[in-house]
């Protein structure tokens, strides 16, 4: 694997000279380069490739969030990171688009060694680069008309509240995700990642993700007409289903409201891979979905067809887009699990088991089984059945 | 008077002539006829004595004719013929006897028509005694005169009625009589005595004439004229008319004022008989009808009431009222009526009847009361402002007595409008307002200026508020003050807004201050520690290499290894090598804490006023009391005790952060109280779950807060600090955040002396967001 090459950009060379000198240690796995404005930055990027930028916000001429929006047309495949001082939150707001993570000022240089090594390390399981740059290039993952409008019409009114907005955003796979990334933001004044929904929407508030839907529209959706219409509705359906499995399933095993949230948003973002495809690549999509028909494994024929699977490809989004490594891997190794080297029931254990539970159950063609022998592994091969009554229980319930 | 002193002794001297010498010359001649005959008739004596007993009872009356006719015979016989007894009564003899009968019979019958004169004449005088008693008795005055004027008889009245006397009127002639007359009435009383006398017409006359007192006195005279021997005489009869003429002008200037006073009258007035014919109506009721000229002029009455009805807003129900009062006689009725045009007439109707009882008809006035009707809505309207007034009014008299206070007045201070009545409104005064402003109010009021101010004044229940006051005096239509009217509105609240408002707008000020300095030092920050970690590194990877190569040139020769002992020992190596890495290590250190009050203050100062979010409570107030550090740290050591499992507060962040920094900066000036600089109190600031609730609690060591106020340490403004030290809003502002933003509670127990503790409870769900299950 080769030293990934990084940009810093900023217009103080004191703040240069500090990233230069402190980050020297990663000489042997970074190569970095260092730029006082934006379009020195521009050159020096067509000039060479590079894995990622790390810009400063507020700079004389070019500023940060045009920087990225330029780098993000000309070299979509790089991943795009703010490291700013500002906290003005409308200015912050509006450099969140471009960006997949923004970090603050003071930055613990951990922190961001951490974001970026993780982000490489995902980036590199996805061996197709043209799939890898499509990724980094999506500002956001499309939602479902339906829910899109719901949220728009919610967030319109002066009565919604907040739990409103939770529910809406906890039904749809695109807003979560985006919303799961807002909140990892500096932007939000919280110590530590976000794993949960309900705690990423509150913290955000609903003021700023009115301004966010409405004015700035972080948001998209599918065309509600579009010939996938059907595959998208069966995904979302899917997708809850795992998600409401999960957290089942990790409250019976673990007892942790907070750990039950976190499986649930990672039981709904588990196939953002496959949103990502469908919405991006819906050739490839197609094609998977008929060799599917015809029995192959899905991983397989994933790896095939495109050099990743739909796992990693959602791991990687999530990764570039700074959300917490344990939400990542379990969306990453959700048909994997064993991959992840966990030795404990985590959030991973519990998606894992709920979509194979739900494929199981479901007439749909992909079939999964359980990974037994990371069960076994786990001590926790026994307890299938009592989440197999999990969710006749649920699917009863409906 | 010389005439009427002879006239009646001439007359009185007949009638004594008559009475008394006509009947003894009378018995004289007939005796000596007698006499005369006896000598020539031997018994035609007895002839003679008949002759004179019929004499005798003719004058003298029966009386005297029995006692002749008994005694003349004896006085006969005893002197002229022998004894009657002895007289032999033949045939011879009737000569003697007959005349003895014949004047029996004669004096008989004399005696009797005498008797019959006699009682005539008594019925005669009776009758007049009666006609002189009613002619002295009769009011009237009857009088006879001739002429010439003379007055020759009045009636006894005369005196009663005019003053003088009989006798005087009688002397005083015409002269007398005339020049007593009114000179107004000379004329015609004049033109009358002339018809009287001249034409001999019964003349019927009123005049004035002057009695003897001089006042005037009315006459009427009443006379017929006759003639005797060609001399014309009048008799006739005065009558004092003297009330009855004045009865008639009382009347007609009665009748005058009543006909002036019924058409100045401002009400419409219509009479109406008792058959219901208008008998009377006023101009006032032509014109609060309007009635039209035909009909003013008509006499009938139907067409006028239709028109009248005609006017009425509702024609129906005035008819239907008219009817039944004719129909009900002796009612009374008033009512109001309203015309189509929008005026308002006061009909009042009220039967008219005699002091029998009996029933003369009905008055119907109209009095219009359009203004009065609207004077009195628009009093209404503007009393019922001042009722509801959402502003207390107060009127006092010129001494400041209280005289009227609206309901708004009594809901705010508690005081009742019966129990404020007649007091000063200096009951209210809290001492806080400084008495120059009294003066200068009272001084501008006094002026007859209006004052506006604000007073902060205390209610019945001793609680303190603040009211904006207009004071301005009111003005009798002489122009002077009779009482001034205070109009104030309760503004605490409002004051207490503004104040959170401001408070609001100064920390919005700070966080975007906060922001720009956090900008300002984030970036050098950032180099710094960079900066610092890179020389930690460098330390690490150099002092090795430094160890190896000083210990491989030492070995080389022992006179490197004493240069490099000498260089070491000036730059005093073991120092360096000591000192470097902590020195680094204490300035990454500092950077941090520097990056953390930084992102403290920014925190802190990043109020989201419009919306409740989830809010970590914990770091939240390890925050504040980051950025509150140079508040407690000279007095006070901090501790803090934060329940890990507390879990996300929705709230508003700014809001609880600022609760939390008055707890502590309270919490500090309790400790600062106690008056013991050198020794440190302590703040403890701990948080725990309580079921639903998130519980603060911020407890010191300080003073502790006396009993009598800790019943008023929530109340805006009210502060124990001096003046520019403190808002006084800082516990208010919390209690406003807590209870009424957030559904909470806050509460404290202190000891005086010991401490105090401040306890929050917040709900964790928001105030009505509850958890989910």
């Amino acid at each position: 694997m080769s030293a990934k090459r990084l940009l810093f950009v900023d217009d103080d060379r004191m703040v240069l000279a500090g990233l230069r000198r402190a980050l020297h240690e990663m000489r042997e796995s970074w190569e970095m380069e260092f730029a006082s404005s934006g379009q020195e930055a521009l050159d020096m990027l067509a000039a060479s490739r590079f894995d990622a930028v790390v810009t400063d916000m507020r700079m004389p001429g070019m500023d940060g969030a045009e920087l990225l929006e330029r780098v993000k047309d000309r070299s979509p495949e790089v991943i795009r990171i703010v490291l700013s001082g500002q906290s003005e939150k409308d200015a912050m707001l509006r450099s969140i688009a471009p960006a997949h993570q923004y970090l603050a000022k003071p930055c613990d240089l951990r922190e961001l060694k951490l974001r970026l090594t993780q982000a490489f390390a995902s980036r590199d399981l996805v061996h197709n680069p043209a799939i890898a740059a499509a990724v980094a290039h999506l500002r956001s993952i499309p939602s479902l008309p339906v829910i899109y409008n719901e949220l728009k019409t919610a967030l319109r009114s002066e009565l919604t509240s907040l739990v409103q907005i939770e529910e809406i955003v906890a039904r749809d796979v695109g807003m979560a995700t985006k919303i799961l990334q807002l909140a990892n933001s500096a932007f939000i004044e919280v110590r530590g990642r976000v794993h949960s929904l309900r705690q990423a929407v509150s913290l955000i508030g609903i003021d700023n993700v009115r301004t966010l839907t409405l004015s700035i529209h972080i948001f998209s959706h599918f065309d509600r007409n579009s010939a996938i219409a059907s595959e998208v509705a069966s995904l979302w359906e899917h997708s809850a289903q795992v998600a409401s499995l999960a957290q089942r399933i990790t409250m019976l095993e673990s007892g942790s409201k907070t750990m039950a949230e976190e499986s649930f948003a990672a039981g709904l973002l588990h196939d953002v891979g496959k949103v990502i495809l469908l919405s991006e690549r819906r050739g490839e999509y197609v094609e998977i979905r008929k060799r599917l028909e015809a029995g192959a494994a899905v991983e397989d024929v994933e790896i095939e067809l495109l050099g990743c699977s739909h796992a990693q490809l959602g791991g990687y989004l999530m990764s570039i887009w700074g959300l917490p490594t344990s939400l990542v891997q379990a969306v990453a190794c959700h048909h994997r699990p064993s991959q992840a080297f966990e030795s404990e029931f985590s959030a991973l254990t519990a998606v894992h088991c709920a979509d194979a539970l739900v494929n199981t159950a479901g007439e749909g063609d992909e079939k999964t089984a359980m990974d037994m022998a990371y069960l076994e592994k786990l001590g926790l091969a026994g307890r299938t059945d009592a989440w197999k009554e999990l969710l006749a229980q649920a699917q009863k319930a409906k | 008077m010389n005439t009427a002193v002879k006239s009646w002794t001439r007359a009185a001297l007949k009638r004594w002539i008559a009475r008394y010498c006509l009947a003894p010359l009378l018995l004289g001649l007939v005796l000596a006829a007698s006499l005369c005959v006896q000598t020539v008739f031997p018994y035609g004596l007895n002839y003679i004595f008949l002759a004179a007993v019929v004499a005798t009872a003719w004058f003298g009356g029966w009386g005297p004719g029995l006692l002749a006719s008994l005694l003349a015979p004896v006085v006969f016989d005893y002197f002229f013929l022998p004894p009657l007894h002895t007289l032999d009564v033949g045939p011879e003899m009737r000569p003697y006897i007959l005349p003895f009968v014949l004047s029996a019979v004669a004096g008989a019958w004399i005696t009797s028509n005498r008797a019959a004169a006699k009682r005539a004449q008594g019925r005669l005088q009776e009758s007049e005694a009666k006609f002189r008693r009613i002619l002295t008795n009769l009011p009237d005055i009857a009088w006879t005169g001739d002429a010439e004027g003379h007055i020759q008889y009045t009636s006894p009245k005369v005196e009663t009625v005019l003053g003088w006397t009989k006798q005087e009127i009688c002397d005083g002639g015409i002269a007398f009589t005339m020049e007593r007359v009114h000179p107004e009435d000379v004329e015609h009383v004049q033109i009358a005595a002339d018809d009287l006398f001249v034409r001999g017409i019964p003349e019927d006359v009123e005049f004035r004439w002057r009695r003897k007192d001089d006042s005037w006195t009315w006459l009427r005279c009443r006379a017929s004229a006759y003639q005797v021997n060609g001399v014309m005489f009048a008799d006739g009869v005065l009558t004092d008319i003297s009330l009855r003429k004045q009865a008639v002008l009382d009347l007609q200037a009665k009748t005058a004022f009543l006909e002036a006073q019924t058409d100045a009258t401002i009400d419409g007035i219509l009479v109406v008989n008792s058959e219901g014919r208008s008998i009377l109506r006023n101009r006032r009721f032509n014109e609060i009808f309007s009635v039209p000229l035909e009909l003013l002029e008509m006499q009938e009455d139907a067409p006028l009431l239709q028109h009248v009805v005609s006017l009425a807003k509702d024609p129906d129900a005035f008819l239907a009222r008219v009817q039944y009062l004719y129909m009900h006689p002796d009612e009374t009725g008033q009512e109001e009526i309203e015309l189509a045009n929008g005026t308002v007439l006061d009909r009042y109707s009220s039967p008219v009847t005699g002091s029998n009882g009996q029933h003369y008809g009905r008055i119907w006035t109209f009095r219009d009361i359009t203004e009065r009707k609207r004077n009195e809505n628009k009093l209404r309207q503007l009393s019922a402002a001042v009722e509801q007034s959402p502003v207390s009014v107060v009127i006092t008299d010129v001494q400041g007595s209280i005289s009227y206070v609206n309901p708004k007045f009594t809901e705010l201070t508690g005081y009742s409008a019966a129990e404020i009545q007649g007091k000063n409104p200096r009951i209210l005064k809290s001492g806080y307002s400084p008495p120059e402003m009294y003066a200068v109010l009272w001084e501008t009021i006094r002026a007859g200026g209006e004052w506006r101010g604000e007073f902060r004044n205390r209610r019945k229940n001793g609680e303190l508020f603040w009211e904006a006051a207009t004071i301005s005096p009111i003005f009798d239509a002489d122009g002077s003050i009779s009482h001034f009217l205070a109009v104030k509105e309760d503004i605490t609240h409002r004051l207490a807004l503004e104040s959170e408002l401001r408070h609001a707008q100064k920390l919005e000020a700070i966080g975007q201050l906060a922001a720009g300095i956090a900008h300002e030092i984030n970036t050098p920050i950032q180099f710094v520690a960079d900066n610092l970690t890179f020389l930690e590194e460098a330390c690490g990877s150099v002092m090795p290499l430094l160890e190896s190569s000083t210990a491989a040139l030492r070995a080389l020769s022992s006179e490197t290894a004493a240069q490099i002992d000498e260089a070491a020992k000036r730059c005093d190596l073991d120092f360096l090598r000591e000192e470097v890495p902590r020195a680094i290590e204490q300035s990454l250190d500092g950077a941090r804490r520097v990056a953390t009050i930084v992102r403290a203050m920014k925190e802190f100062s990043h109020p989201d006023l419009t919306c409740k979010r989830h809010f970590d409570l914990n770091q939240g107030i390890d925050s504040t009391i980051t950025i509150a550090r140079n508040e407690w740290k000279y007095v006070a050591e901090m501790a803090t005790d934060f329940d890990p499992a507390l879990p996300p507060l929705l709230c508003y962040p700014g809001d609880v952060n600022q609760v939390v920094l008055n707890l502590i900066v309270n919490a500090a000036y309790a400790i600062r109280d106690r008056g013991e600089p050198s020794k440190k109190g302590q703040i403890t600031v701990r948080t725990r779950r309580r079921g639903e609730f998130a519980e603060i609690a911020v407890s010191d060591t300080g003073v502790g807060i006396p009993r009598e106020i800790q019943g008023r340490i929530f109340e805006p403004f009210f502060t124990t600090r001096e003046v520019g030290s403190g808002t006084g809003q800082g516990l208010a502002l919390a209690h406003s955040v807590v209870v009424r933003k957030h559904g909470g509670k806050i509460w404290f127990e202190t000891e005086p002396g010991r401490g105090t503790t401040f306890f929050v409870h917040l709900p964790t769900g928001g105030g009505q967001q509850q958890e989910e299950k």
